[in-house]
């Protein structure tokens, strides 16, 4: 058997073991479905108050809702839970076992990755379901930006994911790597497409909004789907969020030789 | 009263005593309460009134200080609050609750005072700073005879959420397993960090009668930026008199339930 079919085999049945023991949290999951939905709503809230009967920045109240609707999904998928799967298994020395197997272990955090996002969709896409049914957005579907949707999530979540990882592998050197993913976190919450769509940022804010990589984790994919791109934008998009990954991963790839090579596990 | 006084202050200081031994965590409440969470709170107000004066009739200012009181209540209820009563439930869990009804003190005192957390104390004073910001630097601070009325309200809705978390909590004496309770509530306690009046009404309706979080930050904010006061104002304590009995009923029920762990 190749390497790479060796990984893909061992990712794949070590997803299958952690969805099954997810599932065994279901209020858990349940809460997380609740949390996702809840928090865009306050800022759904906002812009239908501040958009009223015109627009603002060329948002409706039906491009805000969607938007919003759109956004709840999106967070789920591109939500990056490899940073706290690194940072636990360096800093509790539960790496030592996963480096004797013949796979590298950040696909270990991937696998974990997939089971949340897999596990807490059972929860979540009802609840989703049921705020699209009470909000009803009046909202066309271009099905080319619904095609083009599909890769950009993709994207953002694997960019989300080599980001969460670069900030976990720095459990290699500082014990608790917390107040760094605090910062990434609260960061992409302002200028990524939580609090405002990028493009009702001011000015500068916007440009770097633009130009960082927050944006494609998050906001981008949702911008995608309703439309707000011409096609320059999206060239623009596509090609920063793919730049993002490849600087990622080689980010991810430096701390982690450099990381394992000074790693010595906790306890016995 | 004067002997639980002392009592609760004991509990407080040997707390603190404690935590005091990890500086390096309680320095880095302060550095995430005004690096982080207040720079993002000014943040996210601003790009809102980049594009409008006036938010349901909310400034800039005014939202500020909804933010800030929401942190107060916020500190106040991590320090104070949720310290004990996550203890409950893993005393419950483990069967160390018999310790505290054994102790000659009412119990619901002893289980809700018993833990202190000092260093949360940086979201009180961060709220606090964000609330006077918003109300002197942006709106020029005219402050009227309601602002008397803010000290009521802030202690009524702090009651009403004291009486909600000893009722969620009493819930173990029934399902000993209740983790994340206090996660279930921050889901929702997130919702009150802007007025209530932004949302459409049957969800301002659910955050002021279901989960009243308009009573900790909404309503005492509106003494202070000089609205009229509302029917809800005169109406908090009451609502926080017959929530607190009501918790405290709840509790006696729950304790007759309680058949300890142990053997």
């Amino acid at each position: 058997m190749s390497a790479a079919a060796r990984t893909l085999g061992g990712t794949i049945s070590l997803t299958k073991a952690n969805v099954s023991q997810l599932l065994q949290y279901r209020l858990v999951l349940l809460l997380y479905g609740l949390r996702q939905v809840l928090n865009p709503l306050l800022y759904m809230a906002v812009w239908w108050a501040v958009a009223g009967d015109g627009d603002v920045a060329g948002f409706r109240q039906g491009d805000v809702v969607i938007y919003y609707i759109v956004f709840m999904g999106v967070a789920h998928f591109t939500w990056a839970t490899g940073y706290g799967q690194l940072a636990n298994l360096i800093r509790l020395g539960r790496l030592s076992p996963h480096l004797m197997r013949p796979m590298n272990p950040i696909w270990v955090a991937v696998s974990g990755d997939l089971a949340a996002k897999l596990s807490a969709a059972v929860m979540l896409v009802p609840i989703w379901v049921a705020m699209y049914l009470i909000l009803r957005p009046q909202f066309d579907f271009q099905w080319l930006n619904v095609a083009l949707f599909v890769p950009s999530v993709v994207l953002a979540a694997s960019l989300s994911f080599v980001a969460g990882a670069c900030l976990g592998l720095t459990a290699f050197w500082v014990t608790k790597p917390g107040p760094f993913f605090n910062v990434w976190y609260n960061v992409a919450f302002a200028v990524g497409g939580q609090v405002a769509p990028v493009a009702l940022l001011p000015g500068a804010i916007k440009a770097l909004a633009v130009v960082l990589p927050f944006r494609y984790t998050l906001g981008f994919p949702i911008e995608v789907f309703i439309g707000s791109l011409d096609s320059a934008e999206l060239a623009l998009g596509f090609a920063l969020q793919a730049f993002w990954i490849a600087f990622g991963l080689a980010l991810m790839r430096a701390l982690w030789r450099s990381g394992i090579k000074q790693y010595q596990a906790v306890g016995a | 009263m004067k002997r639980l006084l002392s009592i609760a202050l004991t509990f407080a200081k040997v707390s603190t005593q404690r935590e005091l031994s990890y500086r390096g965590e309680f320095a880095g409440n302060f550095v995430n309460a005004f690096g982080v969470d207040a720079f993002m709170a000014v943040v996210a107000v601003s790009v809102i009134f980049v594009h409008t004066d006036s938010l349901r009739g909310w400034s800039a200012g005014e939202m500020l200080a909804v933010v800030g009181i929401w942190y107060i209540t916020l500190g106040l209820m991590s320090m104070v609050m949720f310290p004990s009563l996550n203890q409950i439930v893993e005393d419950v869990h483990e069967g160390l609750f018999d310790y505290v009804l054994m102790k000659p003190v009412p119990s619901l005192f002893l289980a809700s005072t018993r833990n202190f957390a000092a260093a949360n104390s940086a979201f009180v004073l961060m709220g606090l700073s964000l609330a006077l910001f918003g109300i002197f630097a942006l709106e020029g601070g005219q402050v009227s005879w309601r602002i008397a009325l803010f000290p009521v309200l802030l202690a009524s809705g702090l009651a009403i959420f004291y009486a909600l978390l000893i009722a969620m909590t009493t819930l173990v004496f029934w399902a000993v397993r209740l983790d994340n309770i206090e996660h279930l509530f921050n889901v929702f306690f997130r919702t009150g960090r802007y007025p209530v009046d932004i949302y459409p009404f049957w969800i301002k309706g659910f955050l002021t009668f279901i989960f009243p979080v308009a009573f900790v930050s909404t309503i005492p904010t509106e003494t202070l930026v000089g609205r009229d006061p509302s029917w809800l104002m005169a109406l908090a304590p009451v609502i926080a008199a017959i929530a607190v009995y009501g918790a405290s009923r709840f509790w006696k029920l729950g304790l007759r339930r309680y058949s300890s762990a142990s053997s």
